[in-house]
């Protein structure tokens, strides 16, 4: 069996086919997922949208190894997740960049602290000056160059999610899975991040699936998708 | 070693080094409430533990006094507080077995101290030694010697409690009847049976009761005599109604019977487990409620990939930093109360390493199940509640 973290390196990302899923037992059984196929290239960036209750979150953790199937394939950066073990989705997950919708800051850690923890998860964790680097990096992409060392309490909600957006960035994931990262955000301030990304899937040839209501970033994507009662719809 | 320490610098340079503790000292209110109630747990377990050390070694005080090798006593007598008596012949036939340079009887009783100015009457054990080579290390030879050549005067227990009203050197007592002059001073020390202690000369001992039967024979072997040959000749030589024991043997054995006749071990075993409980769930509590507060961050992490080796990590760095302030704060409030209790008892309170390492095991053991239980909750974490 091949190391959970072996990559293939194919000129896909992401594979799902005939992915269902349901929430509730017996006459309370609702399917949220049903029969979705999804496929996302290396280098794509692709917007999931939908109705509140679509299933676009359920998809998204399915995807990035926090929910086990139920019924389906997924294939994640070569690695098949069905059937696999909480361990092995450990694994996966740590080479998967979140972003979730909210921040969920330790109010304890600084920023530099948050990103150099998570540094931690990479195959290879960078030395603290090498994460002092790429952190401040990544910060003053945001416009958040002057907060490296801020606690979470010194900042606005909107800056709280730039840094978790720089946390799903710092060890240059292949894959970034985001949920609502720019509900939080103005208008500047989402197109920053929206670029940050963009440029990141450029720069490492990684793919994106973002998860949103947020049409200001339907242009920037490469592609829309629409789930609409359990189903896939290419929007765009 | 050079594996350890690259280890070492790893884990200290790791990006999740120090993250228990820069939990803790971010709400410092909750640490200190926290450290707070472990303290007490743990001044709880070093005051049982002192209590106990201090009632065992105050029981078995009298054996540490003893100027000898080997103890001859009646063999019926189970404590030094059973105050069975030997005949005095089995003294001089102790004295006669080659290897033995010196014997010497021990008289012990209890009698009534009168003590004029107030009339009181209070009960106070009374040894009887000789003067002249003293088989009990009471006070300086020489001045047992200069004291004790009075048949008329005794030494008073400077330790002893503050029950006897004035007493100091020159001051006359009654003891049993009988006029003494308090011409010196002894450290015996109390225990919880005695609460002082006078000692006069054999001489004056057998002025009162001519026909005395002491209490023990106090024996010292020749200069380099072997002492297990010796004791199996003392044992060929002398009836099965006294036995012989070294002075190391006499001081266990005391310690044993108190602590099981007692039952001290139990009692105060009982209160050292109770205060280690309190601390496990002071702790515990503690932990959970961070967890519990933390459930998102915590999900948060999870759901990035964090495993269980991390979280272990951080809890149990929460712990050990909770219960190593506990226990330093409770050490230092422990030492306050032993001279307190040193002071108000009598007893021999002493907090030293062992008593240190005595109550550092059940607290570390209390502050690791602690986290160990808060940690079981964490594990039922799923990455998925991060939603």
């Amino acid at each position: 069996m091949p190391h959970p973290c072996t990559q293939t390196m194919t000129s896909v990302a992401v594979t799902v086919r005939g992915v269902s899923y349901a929430y509730g037992e017996g006459a309370a059984r609702k399917t949220v997922l049903d029969e979705v196929d999804l496929t996302l290239r290396r280098g794509e960036f692709a917007v999931l949208t939908g109705h509140s209750g679509a299933g676009k979150t359920t998809l998204l953790t399915l995807i990035g190894a926090i929910r086990s199937l139920q019924q389906g394939q997924i294939n994640v950066l070569g690695f098949n997740l069905a059937g696999r073990g909480a361990i092995a989705q450990e694994q996966v997950r740590r080479q998967i960049g979140f972003i979730f919708q909210d921040h969920n800051l330790f109010s304890a850690l600084s920023a530099f602290r948050t990103l150099w923890l998570t540094s931690g998860l990479s195959p290879s964790p960078p030395s603290r000056q090498e994460a002092l680097s790429r952190a401040t990096a990544l910060l003053e992409a945001l416009g958040m160059g002057s907060y490296l060392h801020s606690m979470p309490g010194q900042l606005s909600t909107g800056q709280k999610q730039r840094i978790a957006v720089a946390r799903a960035l710092m060890n240059t994931p292949q894959l970034i899975l985001g949920d609502e990262p720019t509900a939080a955000l103005d208008h500047d301030a989402s197109m920053l991040v929206i670029s940050l990304i963009r440029q990141h899937l450029t720069t490492n040839g990684a793919s994106a699936l973002i998860v949103t209501h947020d049409d200001r970033i339907f242009p920037m994507a490469d592609r829309v998708l629409y789930l609409r009662d359990g189903r896939l719809v290419n929007a765009a | 070693m050079l594996l350890l320490l690259a280890r070492l610098r790893y884990l200290l340079g790791a990006p999740e080094a120090g993250l228990g503790l820069r939990f803790i000292a971010f709400r410092p209110a909750r640490f200190i409430a926290a450290a707070s109630g472990i303290a007490m747990a743990v001044l709880v377990m070093f005051v049982e533990w002192g209590l106990m050390s201090a009632i065992l070694r105050s029981q078995a005080g009298l054996a540490s006094l003893i100027d000898g090798d080997l103890v001859l006593m009646n063999s019926a007598r189970d404590s030094l507080h059973e105050w069975t008596r030997i005949a005095p012949v089995r003294i001089s036939q102790a004295a006669a077995v080659p290897g033995i340079a010196y014997a010497a009887p021990v008289f012990q009783s209890g009698m009534l101290l009168r003590n004029p100015p107030d009339l009181a009457v209070h009960r106070i054990v009374a040894f009887g030694i000789s003067p002249e080579a003293p088989p009990l290390k009471f006070a300086d030879p020489a001045v047992v010697r200069r004291v004790l050549a009075r048949p008329d005067a005794v030494l008073f227990d400077k330790l002893s409690r503050n029950i006897y009203g004035p007493v100091g050197i020159g001051h006359r007592i009654e003891l049993d009847g009988r006029p003494f002059e308090i011409a010196g001073t002894a450290r015996v020390g109390p225990d919880i049976v005695m609460d002082g202690s006078v000692v006069m000369s054999d001489g004056a001992w057998r002025a009162r009761e001519p026909d005395a039967w002491p209490v023990m024979g106090v024996l010292r072997v020749v200069p380099k005599g072997d002492l297990a040959k010796i004791r199996t000749h003392l044992r060929a030589a002398l009836p099965d109604d006294v036995s012989v024991i070294t002075v190391k043997e006499l001081w266990w054995r005391e310690v044993f019977f108190t602590f099981r006749a007692a039952p001290i071990g139990i009692i105060f075993g009982v209160g050292v487990a109770a205060g280690a409980l309190i601390g496990g769930i002071v702790c515990y509590q503690i932990l959970f409620n961070e967890v519990m507060d933390l459930r998102r961050e915590l999900s948060t992490l999870r759901a990035m990939g964090f495993g269980a080796r991390f979280f272990r990590r951080l809890i149990l760095e929460q712990t050990y930093l909770l219960t190593a302030m506990g226990f330093l704060a409770g050490f230092a409030a422990a030492f306050a109360t032993y001279r307190f209790l040193a002071a108000t008892t009598g007893l021999a309170m002493v907090l030293d390493w062992r008593s240190a390492l005595a109550v550092a095991i059940p607290a570390a053991m209390m502050g690791h199940l602690g986290g160990i239980f808060a940690l079981r909750h964490l594990s039922g974490f799923a990455a998925a509640d991060v939603y």
